[in-house]
């Protein structure tokens, strides 16, 4: 069989087996029972592919995966989230915008102690939607910036997200984990930007309305008991690993610590916020570790066809600038966008484009930072974007999903203007990762 | 009947549990090991083989408890287009597919288990694990989750009503 009819069957059989509802694990593994009888013989491929089965998930590597989804769990279900959220809500004067700015603050300090964008965009949909719409603010004003901010968890350190493409793309995590920090700071400062312009173009999409004075002694407490603590564990996690002191893995499991000694402080650490924390954890990490499972005889499948390498041949063969390639790539991750999540998009793409890239002689890091922003956007994306629809989840009655997917698009422009920003000037990227070395 | 399923129900939720003391056991494996080095201690030797073991098996203790839960992802972008029969068909299809693979995966993995313990063969990290008991973990995980897409496919529960949105 020829390497493109392999791989148009192989990526065929997945997608079509996912477009009927097969749960995502189980179409990768069902391609890969295929997979494996067509190129080993039915018996010999399925020991295989349960002896690949025991080693897809026993690497180190993976382990922060469950760390950082726990740590976010914990700092969301100890009450630890609506602190920092409420000091910033008294620190933010009488603004044009607040709530809006509130949400991008807020937002961003949930990416950098959390790795799940879901978890962050419900959080902030529930805390600040009822708000915002009580205080008149208009939808566009107030979906927005949840969905952008929301999706920043993705990119900026701990990305459960990017620990998972590290470690299927075989790069170091620890340097991918770094080298979101730039980029998802300049997109979060591109998200003040779109909404400073929005509200000056339309002030009375967002009414202003009085807000209690706080004392410049209030406001000192208020960081130091509510915001400086929290910058301990970002430090835990982020700076440990820029430091070089210690392993993303190791780094993660501080992370937890310091939630778990925060909450002991606050007062809010109960058996209940653990023991959900650890079963909402477990669910995620079960999930995504079965697609792994499922995709790792898949992709090996895609290399023993010829798929991956003629693939990658074919595209290097054709007189076409490597910044071409760069985006047709991109614009494969956002179609694949439009129809599934995240980590199948990863699962079907890494194993080809990731050997491109290296071929094309992208720098593989800055290559994961242009991937894991086509997958945040992938999130906001109609008609099937998954925070779309967790929006909706938590948005009031009568909310569509084009007002939600239309209040999106300007974040969604940003992260797209961003990845062209990173094109031209890839330090933004790949500096703090080089301070590793 | 109704005892039975209660019981299988309580078993599915302990497998979980257990899982979730697995990854407890990871974060504190981990804390220790960093405390001990940190202190100049020699490190224990442990620690990276039992993390990663744990990954396999805390996946397979949890793999049943999160069909029953319906917290596969799943991509639903044809489903919702399809017209109801052809959903109901749709889902039957993918039940029973569901469960060839879970079955056929189980049944080998089992095979395989079954000759390392015969062999006597090792999975050598930092510690040596019976390489019998990975391959163990995945006729428990697949097999359970085969029971589970059989309740789906007998119509007792509907995989996609009520389904979790889960993501990271």
């Amino acid at each position: 069989m020829a390497w493109f009819e392999a791989g148009g069957l192989l990526m065929g059989l997945v997608v079509g087996l996912m477009l009927l509802g097969m749960p995502v694990a189980f179409a990768f593994l069902g391609v890969s029972v295929i997979g494996v009888t067509l190129y080993m013989g039915f018996e010999t491929g399925l020991k295989q592919l349960s002896a690949n089965a025991t080693n897809a998930v026993t690497v180190f590597v993976l382990v922060p995966l469950p760390l950082f989804l726990l740590m976010g769990e914990l700092f969301f279900r100890t009450g630890l989230a609506a602190r920092v959220f409420d000091a910033f809500d008294r620190l933010f004067g009488r603004l044009p915008g607040r709530l809006s700015y509130l949400t991008v603050a807020g937002g961003t300090t949930f990416a950098a102690l959390t790795g799940a964008s879901m978890a962050s965009t419900a959080m902030l949909g529930a805390l600040m939607l009822p708000e915002m719409a009580r205080r008149g603010y208009k939808k566009h004003l107030a979906m927005g910036p949840i969905l952008g901010t929301g999706g920043l968890a993705m990119i900026i350190p701990p990305s459960g997200l990017a620990v998972l493409l590290g470690s299927i793309a075989r790069i170091d995590i620890g340097k991918l984990l770094i080298a979101g920090v730039l980029p998802g700071l300049l997109l979060a400062a591109m998200y003040v930007a779109v909404i400073y312009v929005q509200v000056r173009i339309d002030p009375d999409a967002a009414p202003q309305y009085a807000v209690e004075r706080v004392s410049l002694g209030e406001k000192l407490r208020l960081v130091a008991t509510n915001i400086l603590p929290m910058g301990v564990i970002v430090f835990m996690v982020i700076g440990l690993i820029l430091l070089g002191v210690a392993t993303p893995s190791e780094s993660a499991a501080f992370g937890v610590l310091g939630v778990l000694i925060l909450a002991a402080a606050f007062g809010s650490l109960t058996v209940e916020a653990v023991r959900t924390s650890l079963l909402n954890a477990l669910k995620v990490t079960a999930m995504v570790f079965l697609i792994i499972t499922g995709s790792a005889t898949f992709s090996q499948i895609l290399a023993l066809s010829g798929a991956s390498s003629g693939m990658v041949r074919w595209a290097t063969g054709q007189e076409v600038a490597p910044i071409l390639l760069l985006l047709v790539m991109f614009a494969i991750l956002l179609f694949l966008g439009m129809l599934m999540e995240q980590v199948s998009i990863m699962m079907l793409t890494v194993p080809i484009f990731f050997p491109l890239a290296q071929a094309l002689g992208f720098d593989l890091i800055w290559f994961g930072v242009i991937m894991l922003l086509a997958l945040e956007i992938s999130l906001a994306t109609p008609p099937f974007g998954l925070g779309l629809f967790v929006l909706m989840g938590v948005a009031p009655k009568g909310t569509t999903l084009v007002e939600v997917a239309v209040a999106a698009l300007p974040y969604v422009g940003s992260a797209i203007l961003l990845v062209l920003i990173l094109i031209a000037v890839p330090e933004i990227a790949t500096l703090l990762p080089g301070l590793m070395d | 009947m109704a005892r039975i399923g209660k019981a299988y129900e309580a078993l599915i939720g302990a497998l979980a549990g257990l899982a979730c003391a697995l990854l407890g056991l990871v974060f504190l494996a981990i804390v220790y090991d960093v405390v001990v080095r940190t202190l100049g201690f020699q490190p224990p030797y442990w620690v990276s083989a039992l993390t990663e073991y744990a990954l396999l098996f805390m996946t397979m203790l949890a793999a049943p408890w999160l069909v029953r839960r319906k917290a596969h992802v799943f991509v639903t972008s044809l489903l919702t287009v399809l017209p109801r029969f052809a959903r109901r068909l749709a889902g039957r299809l993918v039940y029973a597919g569901c469960i060839a693979i879970c079955l056929a995966i189980g049944y080998y993995a089992a095979s395989m288990g079954l000759e390392a313990f015969r062999l006597g063969e090792f999975d050598v990290r930092s510690i040596d694990m019976p390489r019998w008991l990975l391959f163990a973990s995945l006729p428990l995980g697949f097999g359970l989750c085969a029971v589970e897409f059989a309740r789906f496919l007998a119509g007792f529960d509907d995989m996609y009503a009520g389904a979790d949105r889960e993501g990271i």
